[in-house]
């Protein structure tokens, strides 16, 4: 079973295509500038359309494309923040070098023409059929904000309650137990096997390059976890032009609104220091970055003293290998406290647990080859492997967990014309885990997945693809599940786009969930060893309308089935299992404005979703879901100041699980921000929570009031 | 941009700015009750927490029926307290005991707020809006009550005979020391059990002692728990007229077969 199928299939592929691979060759270079400045442009995408074949642009904006069999082909140069470029009918000979030179330039708003992975392999945004929200470096600069979980706040449809991520209202708060939205670090699951949620410090938002959110079940290709959606953070790449980046931002927290919640008398503060390398050498492309978090923390027992590493290395061999090779390390402490003391005193915590304090450290290691076999066919491997460990040293409970995940995805991509695309792959993950809250378990998943594109007629594109995941628990828990999924997109015009698309989408229970059997803030945990998987199906139509190039607009309504939904269930003698317990639906609509009328001086962004979260076994509105999420921004730029407004609004949550009696607001949370360019130097102002409003997003933990944040970076 | 237009975004702005500022968003609560807790005997070794709780349904069914107090100070003979509530109405008010390294557990009740001699009527408390502060809720704690975790108690089967009452929604398994009990505090409460059923088992933890009283109380929607609910006890031989006493020797000892009939006749 292990591999055997796909071992099989790639032969068979080979055999197919190695006649191609075996023609003369010829091959493609040139050079990629930007058009209003005439600076070459690194980093700049170019693909064969039609084939696996593509490259990056070096340092000098040259780039080199080699093993191209003759024929005539179409090149398309793409980067986030400029216009794709597609040239048509380059011809190439064999055991001759073609050249092409373009210029790109910078685009008003630049979703619609953005690449994306959603589907496991690299398209348009307007190609795919389900919905995907792009963030760029340009939103991390603009907003300053250190973690990942604080910039998402601002894409369409995505909330957060505490540390966990919603999509479209998908996750509700499961106390950090589980996710129904799967994360990637470029393209490979990063959860671990204990908890199962999403640890967002692992990446830094400076090592990132962009992230694209994947919206609705995702399973048929990324299995479980992808439930409501996918967040998969592509990181920066290592590019051979030697720059060396170094940001240092510190801030101060104001004091509290109301004098009953001032506890301190201290400053309350935090900085951070991050420095990023990188470089070319011994035919390597080499990327470091180091990087140090230490805060007072708003509230009492909310200190933190974070650090970070990253090394990326990246090879091309022979033009047809890509290998590359990335780690990341987190690590340190923070204060443990889980709520606070009182509503009357918000920012502290009950006596005893003044000291809690939770030390954690992560380790998480990829090597990514890819193998451009010949044009039709590409093959990607990725082995992977992350460790998460962490200990509470809380007053009434000293535990510790180690989780290990090991993994390993091969991938085939036949690509038989210019319209018609089938992936397939296997993927296997092993968790391992040694922990004072579960136990020791092992759990095995086996997975093999298919997906086909294809131009149905003239521009319907339809998606459909399947994927099998095989789940084994050492205690002799077994489960599978089929993931379907379809999709269409048509182009009814150049400025117009409409998607339907259906996926079916899984989460197995975390070994938390399964496991947990500890006394956690007085409450007794109790395992339970059969839990199901929950299950999902999501549906959305939409459409993107781009009628002027300085307007972008795109509208969705979706609705999703929830079964079995994993939810804590408190019972009368104070002790908590997790159950299978909700049946639920979301429904709801989404819509995205853009505006730029004054092309790459002034910007606008208006987004807002509605939605109606029910669980229908109680009828009842769902837990810790906000009904309207909207968002907005105003970015205005001259010469080398700019300055903008992002506010963030969701509305009041209707049901809190574990305290329904304790106050709720609405969420109403406004960033002003202020920075100019100096060449090499940028220095930034960002006040954020500008109006020191006071919320909470689950019970009993008040949200950062207003904080100033000065930052200074430079690119050396 | 045209400067009109550009003075009109920021008026715009601006309105929007001032019209958010003048919402705080969430305050501290001002509203709740306070009172001075009184504490009898010796405080035990073993004690982690005490806290005031406040539940709006007696006996409450799920955390989410209960409000927790800050920890009161421990070792002391008396203290004022208060608790912060939005406004809510508490069907009672007590005080609970928590053992270090145990779990909270809402039923190990050490005190309850009586306002009249009657001390099987926990006496309710109103908070009619966000200013108020209810005061005069005292309390006296009586240590001897607290309950370490023990792994001793009974168990047995409850059995219905005749119709359940309409408004029955469950079903607790009580033990009083003694054989009359004079109040609340001295019964040890098991936790609820949903109705109606046509039998049901139970189990109920209690400390080492002599139980001269076991019987079950049915709750039902609306009515205040109180001598009326007993509906059911358990006798040693079903021919006895005098109710069954157990007695639990050490913290291990666990009685099975302590079964009660519910007799409700042939009331609907």
């Amino acid at each position: 079973m292990r591999g055997g199928p796909l071992t099989t299939a790639l032969l068979v592929c080979l055999l197919l295509t190695g006649a191609l691979s075996a023609a003369p060759e010829g091959r493609l270079t040139g050079r990629v500038l930007d058009r209003e400045t005439g600076e070459p442009m690194p980093g700049v995408n170019i693909m064969l359309i039609g084939t696996v074949l593509g490259t990056t642009s070096d340092a000098e904006g040259r780039f080199i494309l080699t093993r191209i069999p003759p024929g005539t082909y179409q090149v398309r140069f793409s980067m986030i923040g400029y216009s794709s470029v597609i040239r048509d009918g380059v011809t190439i000979r064999a055991d001759r070098a073609g050249n092409l030179d373009v210029a790109m330039e910078q685009t008003v708003i630049e979703v619609a023409e953005l690449m994306v992975t959603a589907n496991k392999r690299r398209q348009q945004i307007s190609d795919s059929p389900t919905s995907v929200a792009i963030l760029s470096r340009r939103d991390f600069e603009f907003r300053n904000q250190v973690y990942l979980n604080d910039l998402l706040e601002y894409v369409p449809g995505v909330n957060f309650v505490e540390s966990q991520i919603n999509i479209r209202g998908s996750s509700g708060y499961n106390y950090g137990a589980g996710s129904r939205v799967l994360m990637l670090i470029d393209g490979v699951p990063v959860m671990p096997g204990d908890s199962g949620d999403i640890k967002w410090d692992l990446v830094p938002a400076p090592l990132i390059d962009h992230v694209e959110v994947i919206k609705g079940a995702g399973s048929a290709l990324y299995g479980s976890s992808a439930l409501g959606g996918v967040v998969n953070i592509i990181t920066r790449k290592a590019l051979p032009r030697p720059m060396t980046q170094v940001r240092f931002s510190a801030g101060v927290y104001d004091t509290p609104r109301h004098p009953e919640w001032r506890w301190t008398d201290r400053t309350l503060h935090f900085d951070n220091v991050n420095v990023d390398h990188m470089r070319r050498a011994g035919g390597v492309n080499l990327y470091l970055a180091l990087g140090r978090r230490q805060s007072t923390g708003y509230r009492q027992s909310g200190h933190e003293q974070r650090f970070n590493g990253s090394i990326k290395l990246n090879t091309t061999i022979n033009g047809q290998h890509n290998l590359t090779l990335s780690t990341h390390l987190e690590g340190g402490k923070r204060g443990g406290a889980l709520v606070w003391r009182s509503q009357r005193r918000a920012l502290e915590v009950n006596p005893p647990a003044t000291g809690d304090v939770v030390s954690s450290n992560k380790a998480s290691a990829n090597l990514f080859h890819q193998w451009a076999y010949s044009k039709r066919f590409g093959i990607k491997t990725r082995l992977s492997y992350f460790r998460n460990y962490w200990k509470n040293d809380f007053h009434d409970n000293v535990t510790a967990s180690t989780a290990h995940r090991y993994g390993m995805e091969i991938q085939g991509e036949i690509q038989f014309s210019k319209d018609n695309a089938l992936i397939f792959g296997t993927e296997e993950s092993l968790d391992r885990v040694i922990s004072g809250l579960v136990g020791n378990h092992d759990q095995y998943v086996l997975s093999g997945y298919v997906q086909n594109e294809r131009e149905l007629v003239r521009s319907l594109q339809l998606t459909a693809g399947m994927r099998y995941d095989f789940q084994h628990v050492d205690i002799g828990f077994e489960d599978s599940e089929w993931s379907p999924k379809i999709g269409l997109v048509w182009h009814a015009r150049q400025d117009l786009s409409l998607r339907l698309s259906s996926g079916r989408g899984f989460r197995a229970a975390s070994m938390s969930e399964r496991f947990a059997d500890s006394i956690y803030s007085g409450l007794r945990i109790v395992p339970n060893e059969a839990l199901r998987s929950e299950t999902a199906w999501s549906n959305e139509i939409g459409l993107n309308f781009k009628p002027r190039p300085f307007i972008y607009i795109d509208i969705a309504a979706f609705l999703s089935d929830y079964w079995d939904l994993i939810e804590p269930q408190p019972d009368e003698t104070q002790t908590v299992q997790f159950i299978n317990v909700t049946r639920a639906r979301i429904s709801g609509i989404e819509i995205l404005f853009k505006l730029s009328p004054w092309p790459r001086r002034l910007r606008f962004e208006l987004g807002y979703t509605g939605m109606d979260p029910r669980d229908i076994d109680l009828d009842q509105a769902l837990a810790y879901r906000a009904r309207h999420l909207l968002h907005g921004s105003i970015i205005l730029e001259h010469r080398f100041l700019e300055a903008g407004l992002n506010a963030r609004y969701a509305s009041r949550i209707d049901l809190y699980k574990v305290y329904p009696n304790d106050d709720r607001v609405a969420q109403k949370v406004i960033n002003v921000h202020a920075s100019a360019h100096f060449t090499p130097w940028t220095l930034s102002v960002n006040v954020n929570n500008l109006l020191n409003y006071c919320y909470t997003q689950r019970e009993r933990i008040l949200q950062p009031m207003r904080h100033y944040v000065l930052t200074l970076s430079a690119v050396l | 941009m045209h400067p009109f237009k550009s003075l009109q975004l920021a008026l715009v702005l601006a309105l929007v700015l001032a019209a958010c500022e003048s919402d705080p968003g969430l305050e501290p609560t001002r509203s709740g009750f306070s009172g001075t807790i009184r504490f009898v005997n010796e405080w035990p070794e073993t004690t982690d927490q005490v806290v005031v709780v406040a539940a709006t349904k007696f006996p409450p069914a799920t955390t989410s029926d209960i409000v927790l107090g800050e920890p009161l100070p421990i070792g002391v003979d008396s203290v004022d307290y208060t608790i912060y509530s939005p406004p809510l109405e508490f069907s009672a008010v007590g005080v609970v005991w928590k053992e270090r390294d145990q779990p909270w557990d809402v039923t190990n009740i050490i005190g309850i707020y009586f306002p009249t001699a009657n001390k099987f009527s926990p006496g309710s408390v109103t908070i009619p809006d966000r200013s108020t502060l209810v005061r005069g809720i005292d309390m006296v704690a009586d240590l001897s009550l607290a309950r370490r975790y023990v792994l001793s108690g009974i168990s047995g089967m409850l059995r219905v005979k005749g119709s359940w009452p309409e408004k029955a929604t469950s079903v607790i398994v009580a033990a009083s020391y003694p054989a009359l009990p004079t109040g609340l505090l001295d019964v040890v409460l098991g936790t609820p059990i949903p109705a109606p059923f046509d039998s049901s088992r139970y189990e109920l933890t209690l400390p080492p002692a002599t139980y001269r009283l076991i019987g079950a109380l049915v709750l039902e929607e609306g009515a205040s728990i109180g001598l009326t609910s007993l509906r059911g006890l358990y006798y040693a031989n079903p021919d006895d007229f005098i109710p069954g006493s157990i007695t639990l020797t050490s913290d291990t000892m666990r009685l099975e077969g302590v079964d009660i009939t519910l007799d409700f006749g042939e009331e609907k």
